[in-house]
């Protein structure tokens, strides 16, 4: 279902990236990397009305095989999911729905108190959860 | 030639616009032709003129030949076109078919030779008509004439021949235009054009009706005439500028394309017409301003083309067209850019250009295989021919080439020509070219990462291109911006590349930086990889090219070992970005070291990867704070290695530590802690800086090759912690990254308070005495200077502070007539030399109950060598310096000490007691500043008070009147003192007696609490007004000066309308001054002070005691402007201008109240004191405000004898006395009380009168009967109201209130004395 889900830190440094594909993992993270481009943009033009900060920021931009979305979460941390272009079935509600059960995850990963704050998350559970996500039985 | 769809042809690039051809213009060689072909085709336009038409204007040769047009056909049923588009078409209606053609003549209606003219003109109109032939192309005539036509209808010959001309060339008179070459001809061409125009366009209206008539012949079989049609249609269209239409037309013929079947041979030719087609529409969306559509259609187009290969051999084909369709539509994106239209981040054309680039990837991929293959198979069959020439591919239709239709052999045979064809062809500079255009559209639209990404292609493009250098500077650039955003796995991608690069160019510096960089452990590989990294870093560290798995070629090799022969040892890398390698940090052992101890400095270092490092050296660089130019480089000696950080943290704690020497290349393991130390002396430093770690420094490889690995020494904590105590450094180091190195200030001082103290005495300082109020206390200071140096100019400043000016004072000598008071003092010592002291003694004096805090500042300099600020390790010491630093015996100087210390390990801003100054280059000044507190408690409590004779309190006092002055005295002194004695010094116009006749003795001790009451009884001869001020005095002795006071007892009544009875003449003064009992009482000197020098003169001359003007005066503040000096006397009797026996006049007035009260002042009283058992005398002078001063209507003074005994008769005599000028007519009586206590004898009652000035004395004889104490007869006076009838009873009131005064009630009487004389 989605090809990519990556946590990146308010720095822009990955925290977590998990990729179906392994072999695309490298071209994956370019891509990734090169949507926060967007997200950047996105936030600058959110900042004028703060109250009426939408959390989900949409498709960033879509290639000829991907669709690449964003999320950015309260404290600058963004959720970048890639998503095959090719599945039309996929409808813009369950990418939101992915986002917002991912960002669950991530609240409970990062409130374990042996987590610490700007590392990269290694939490198994964390890990699995979002491996269930990516293959859309989450 | 290239091949169709690698390129769009370039008459289909351009905007169509309608063709006039100009015929019979020799440009060349006749002026006026010349300008009117400039006029037409612009050279002589404005630039801004807009306003002219889309025209393109050709000038046609004289025998120019029209493409001949083809027979048209009767029916096309049967006709089957063998391609959709020809490829001349477009060429030919572009630029070779005018839609109007123009001859220009030169012809004057008044030419001579008209007719010859005529003739030609029409000759080569009729030329002209018959090349034309079969073409709807339209023909006109212009005629050049010199002059501007006259007004149609008034030039008949112009008329006349005008037909002529027309009816011999057969052409209609609407076609003959008539162009006069004057200045106006810009403004006739203009005309001239829009009749063009208007021709070309009806041309090509009638074009478009003749195509649309073709087009209704079809049949639904023709397919491909459909789609030419339309795209003609559309074509047209354009050039006639109507945009609509022809985007209509061409969608249309799009749509068609649809139609045809889509199969291996046929796909070539509908991919270029679909992309010519998609391109026409584009470009036309974009100008009517919808680019939506126009990316949309786009979208469409190569979804719908994308997977339409075609031949398999010839993918390479497809990828080539997919490529230029991107960098095609690119373009025009930005075409529409340029004319105004907002693009977006996520909608550029940068994006397609990307695309572009892409599809050239995927182009030589497919182009790549189909190659091998077509080599693979070419050795086993047929070599392709060659020779073959590329133009004989070539046909007459867009993509379709002269292969025969279904043959295999003759398409395979053309397919692997085109193979060969596209092997020459350069991928990578196609490739670099449209990502370079990608790259400038990603960064105008703000995608940075995005173009580092490209950035990233494009070096991975150099890098297959075989250009290495290239592709290793922009690797390099790259590398930074990824390692920042700790995105490991792209990075590590791009390193190894760029490691790759490096080891490929042979870049000695980036090899060994990507090398080290590469050891961390983010970076996926395995061990063994990291082993042959190092070791490949040996061997360039020992100047031998590296070996990585692939063997280098011998061209590589030589380039490293030429570049290896000219490295630039060092290799700088900086650690704080080249992370997870090696960890350095550093600390000073001590935040605050003195100028003679030993910096220590610990590195610890710890290697994060899994391999082993040897590093060379380690250096530390340390800079002072105030001059960070100064730099000092340290380097590691020895060493102690722990396994852990707990371990390093119990190392801290045990004292045995065994340090080893560390020596060259030491192998460092990996996650081992090493904790290296430094050491240096600080003496090489400054005093009074900070120490700061700048840099550490590593050092990797050999003498002739190494990398420095240098560090930033500031720690930065993180923002959390770990869980566990063991994985923070700084939860188990401490890191100072500054140390402060505390000057060394040579003096010690002791400060001894109070008395009993002798130079040399050592004493503790609660047993010191306590200083009182109006005392001398000493302060003796003892400067020591402990150390082995000599120093200059020691002194010390003291000074009060501003608060306590006017009430504390300092002196350095209270020896008699020195005494000067000062608010600050130097006291210079001189010269110490090493392990010597010196005292200095000053007394401070204080009139108020006051904490004292003075400021004590002591400087000296010596001699220093300065240390130069080189990075010299070995600076020869400053000073011998064998103790620490100065520590003080009062609490004060430890307090600031122990704060200053505080600050300094805040690693706050440099805030020392301690100053140091540069006198010169070889002098030094140290200053440091100290506060000296002193408590100064009361001496005595003083209060006093006015009572009249009859000791009732009095509101006011009577002239010619005596009047009581009670004076009670409170000792405070919290120690015992001896009152030596106690006076009162009265103003001048008072006189004193003593109350009781014997002398006061004062005890010799006194202790706290103790009380002592002074009476002494006062009178004043003169109310206020008439007092005498010193002014005054100084007056009447300068008087007396000149006329020898033979007048002055006259002016003195008649002013003051009385004389004193004491009034000073300056003879009686010196007398006074010679022999007065008061010198005797008073010990010491005194003097009168006055500015006056004329009095002064006298004084000296009259008095041998008599000092130096100055004598016991102070200056008592050093303010400038201050006008009033203010005085402070040290012995009572100066405060005055003495005039008489304990009187004076006042002189400087010291008061601490603010204001000052209008009552006069009475007089001083002055105590003199001493502490117990000392030498030195005080003096507590208080000040007495006086009453008012009236004057009654009758003074009456009663004298009764001193003692009365019963039975023994006494004298009652009661004195009256007029002060006024009116003579008083009084009646006295005398009532004798109830009982009878007394015998009385004389005037019972009596009318008096008394003239002015006189006095009446009443006298009575009393006979006392009773013992104790017994009422005295009253006496009662009022006025003879007869002999003075102005009285009246209230005047008789106020006298009865004077009598009730002055009249004493009650006598005690003794009993008789006779029987103790008998005894």
């Amino acid at each position: 279902m989605a090809f990519c889900i990556a946590v990146i830190g308010k720095d822009n440094a990955p925290l977590y990236l998990a990729t179906s594909d392994m072999e695309q993992e490298l071209q994956l993270q370019y891509h990734v990397h090169a949507a926060l481009d967007v997200v950047e943009e996105k936030c600058l033009l959110g900042k004028g009305a703060p109250e009426s900060k939408e959390l989900y920021l949409g498709l960033l931009y879509s290639t000829e095989n991907h669709k690449i979305y964003g999320f950015v979460t309260n404290s600058r941390v963004k959720f970048i999911v890639v998503i095959d272009s090719t599945n039309v079935a996929l409808r813009e509600n369950e990418v939101r729905a992915i986002f917002r059960n991912l960002q669950v995850l991530y609240t409970d990963a990062v409130c374990n108190p042996f987590y610490i704050p700007g590392e990269s998350l290694t939490s198994k559970k964390f890990d699995r959860s979002v491996q269930k996500l990516m293959n859309g039985n989450a | 030639m290239t091949i169709d769809g690698t390129a769009l042809p370039s008459e289909l690039l351009v905007t169509p616009q309608p063709l006039i051809g100009f015929c019979g213009l020799d440009t060349a060689r006749n002026s006026v032709h010349k300008s009117v072909w400039d006029a037409f085709t612009g050279s002589l336009r404005k630039p801004t003129d807009r306003e002219r038409a889309a025209v393109q204007y050709k000038q046609l040769p004289p025998n120019y030949d029209f493409p001949v047009a083809k027979p048209k056909r009767a029916s096309y049923e049967w006709y089957h076109p063998k391609g959709i588009l020809k490829r001349n078409w477009m060429l030919k209606h572009l630029h070779v078919l005018p839609s109007v053609v123009v001859l220009f003549q030169d012809m004057e209606w008044n030419d001579p030779q008209w007719s010859e003219k005529q003739l030609q003109c029409s000759a080569l109109v009729q030329a002209l008509k018959n090349s034309l032939q079969e073409r709807q192309t339209r023909l006109c005539l212009v005629i050049l004439q010199k002059s501007a036509p006259l007004p149609p209808g008034e030039d008949l010959m112009a008329a006349e021949r005008v037909a002529s001309l027309t009816s011999a060339c057969g052409i209609p008179s609407k076609m003959l235009f008539i162009l006069p070459h004057t200045e106006h001809l810009l403004g006739y061409t203009l005309r001239l054009e829009s009749a063009f125009l208007d021709m070309a366009q009806s041309y090509y209206a009638l074009m478009s009706k003749r195509i649309r008539t073709h087009r209704d012949q079809l049949t639904a079989a023709h397919a491909t005439l459909k789609i030419r049609h339309q795209f003609k249609l559309g074509f047209v269209a354009e050039i006639r500028q109507d945009f609509t239409t022809g985007q209509k037309h061409y969608f249309q013929a799009y749509a068609n394309l649809d139609e045809i079947r889509l199969n291996d041979g046929n796909c070539m030719e509908i991919k270029t017409l679909a992309g010519f087609l998609n391109y026409k529409i584009c470009r036309l969306m974009f100008k009517l301003k919808t680019p939506r559509d126009a990316i949309n259609q786009f979208i469409i187009h190569i979804e719908k083309y994308k997977s339409r290969v075609g031949f398999k051999d010839l993918a390479f084909e497809h990828f080539a067209w997919l490529s230029t369709q991107h960098s095609v539509f690119a373009e025009l994106f930005c075409e529409a850019i340029k004319n105004g239209l907002p693009a977006l981040q996520t909608q550029h054309p940068g994006i397609y250009y990307h695309k572009a680039a892409e599809y050239v990837m995927k182009r030589r991929e497919a182009a790549q295989e189909t190659y091998a293959n077509a080599t693979a198979n070419a050795n086993a069959n047929v070599n392709p021919n060659p020779n073959l020439n590329p133009m004989s591919l070539y046909t007459e239709f867009f993509g379709i080439r002269s292969v025969k239709m279904g043959d295999p052999a003759a398409e395979q045979q053309a397919n692997l020509q085109l193979c060969e064809q596209e092997h020459g062809f350069n991928y990578s500079a196609g490739i670099i070219s449209l990502l370079s255009q990608a790259m400038t559209q990603f960064k105008i639209y703000k995608c940075l990462r995005f173009r580092k990404k490209l950035a990233i292609d494009m070096a991975e493009e150099y890098l297959k291109s075989g250009d290495h250098s290239n592709a290793l500077t922009l690797y390099s650039l790259m590398l930074p911006d990824y390692r920042q955003e700790k995105w490991s796995t792209i990075f590590s991608d791009v390193l190894l590349k760029t490691l790759r690069c490096a080891l490929l160019s042979a870049s000695v510096a980036d090899y060994i930086v990507c090398s080290i960089e590469a050891l961390a452990l983010s970076h996926h590989g395995d061990q063994k990889d990291r082993i042959l990294l190092l070791e490949n870093l040996w061997q360039v560290f020992q100047l031998v090219p590296p070996m990585p798995q692939t063997q280098l070629s011998n061209e590589i090799q030589t380039l490293w070992l030429n570049s290896l022969a000219q490295v630039k040892s060092p290799i700088q890398i900086d650690l704080d970005k080249v992370q997870d390698v090696l960890q350095l940090f550093a600390t000073f052992e001590q935040v605050q070291l003195n100028n003679n101890d030993l910096v220590q400095i610990k590195i610890i270092v710890r290697v994060l990867t899994d391999v082993p490092l040897r590093i060379r050296s380690f250096h530390v660089l340390l800079s002072d704070v105030a001059q960070p130019q100064n730099s000092f480089k340290l380097e590691a000696l020895k060493y102690v290695c722990f396994s852990n950080l707990l371990e390093l943290r119990q190392a801290k704690d045990s004292t045995t530590i065994d340090l080893r020497p560390f020596d060259k290349n030491m192998r460092l393991e990996p996650n081992c802690y090493y904790q290296l130390y430094c050491t240096t002396e600080a003496h090489q430093f400054l005093e009074n800086t900070q120490l700061r770690i700048m840099r550490l420094e590593a050092l990797m490889g050999t003498d002739q090759c190494g990398a420095l690995l240098t560090s930033n020494a500031n720690y930065i904590r993180p923002a959390f912690r770990y869980h566990t105590r063991s994985r923070d450094l700084d939860d188990n180091v401490t890191i100072n990254s500054i140390c402060y190195i505390a000057p060394t200030f040579h003096l010690n001082t002791q400060t001894n308070l109070g008395h009993g103290h002798g130079p040399n005495t050592c004493e503790d300082v609660s047993t010191t005495t306590k200083m009182l109020v109006n005392e001398y206390y000493p302060v003796v200071t003892t400067i020591s200077n402990p150390h082995n140096v000599y120093l200059q100019n020691v002194g010390v400043h003291l000074s009060v502070p501003v608060a306590l000016r006017n009430s504390v004072f300092l002196t350095t000598d209270i020896s008699a007539g020195r005494q000067k008071l000062h608010s600050q003092i130097q006291i210079d010592v001189g010269e110490l030399s090493g392990q010597s002291s010196q005292t200095a003694t000053y007394y401070i004096f204080s009139l108020k109950e006051t904490e004292i805090k003075l400021q004590q500042r002591l400087t000296y300099t010596l001699d220093v060598d300065r240390p130069n600020g080189s990075t010299n390790v070995h600076a020869t010491a400053v000073q011998v310096a064998t103790a620490p630093t100065s520590s003080d015996s009062t609490p004060e100087h430890d307090n600031n000490n122990g704060k200053s210390m505080a600050i300094a390990a805040a690693a706050a801003a440099v805030i020392s007691p301690v100053q140091i100054e540069y006198v010169d280059e070889t002098r030094l000044r140290k200053s440091r500043d100290d506060t000296l507190s002193v408590r100064c408690y009361m001496d005595f409590k003083f209060s006093a008070r006015y009572y009249t004779l009859n000791r009732q309190p009095l509101p006011e006092v009577y002239k010619g009147e005596n009047f009581l002055l009670r004076a009670n005295t409170e000792v405070m002194a919290l120690e015992d003192i001896e009152i030596l004695d106690s006076f009162f010094i009265c103003d001048h116009n008072l006189v004193q007696s003593n109350y009781s006749f014997k002398r006061k003795k004062y005890t010799n001790r006194y202790q706290t609490g103790d009380k002592l009451e002074t009476v002494i009884v006062l009178r004043t001869n003169a109310t206020l007004k008439d007092w005498i001020t010193s002014r005054d005095l100084d007056q009447k002795t300068k008087k007396f000066q000149n006329s020898l006071a033979s007048k002055f007892r006259k002016e003195e009544v008649d002013s003051a309308a009385l004389a004193p009875p004491t009034a000073p003449p300056s003879a009686s003064l010196s007398a006074y001054m010679s022999k007065s009992g008061l010198i005797s009482k008073i010990p010491t000197t005194m003097t009168i002070i006055n500015n006056n020098t004329a009095l002064s003169n006298v004084l000296q001359a009259a008095s041998a005691v008599a000092k130096d003007e100055d004598t016991g005066e102070a200056v008592a503040s050093q303010e400038a402007g201050l006008k009033s000096t203010r005085l402070i006397y040290n012995k009572a009797m100066e405060a005055i201008q003495a005039t008489g026996h304990c009187r004076g006049f006042i002189k400087g007035v010291y008061s601490l109240e603010e204001t000052p009260s209008n009552n006069p002042i009475f007089g001083i009283f002055c105590i003199r004191w001493r502490r117990l058992n000392a030498k030195e005398e005080n003096e507590s002078k208080f000040t007495l405000s006086g009453l008012n001063i009236v004057e009654p209507a009758l003074n009456i003074y009663c004298t009764i004898e001193e003692k009365m005994f019963v039975k023994m008769p006494m004298a009652f005599k009661v004195v009256l006395k007029n002060p006024t000028k009116q003579v008083l007519h009084l009646i006295a009586t005398l009532s004798i009380s109830s009982t009878d206590n007394f015998i009385c004898s004389g005037h019972k009652q009596l009318d008096l009168s008394i003239m002015a000035f006189d006095e009446k004395e009443l006298v009575y004889n009393l006979y006392p009967l009773h013992v104790g104490w017994q009422e005295l007869p009253t006496l009662s006076l009022e006025y003879n109201t007869k002999a003075d009838p102005q009285k009246n009873d209230s005047q008789n009131a106020q006298l009865e209130e004077l009598v009730q005064r002055a009249m004493p009630k009650r006598v005690f009487v003794l009993p008789q004395l006779r029987q103790q004389n008998k005894q």
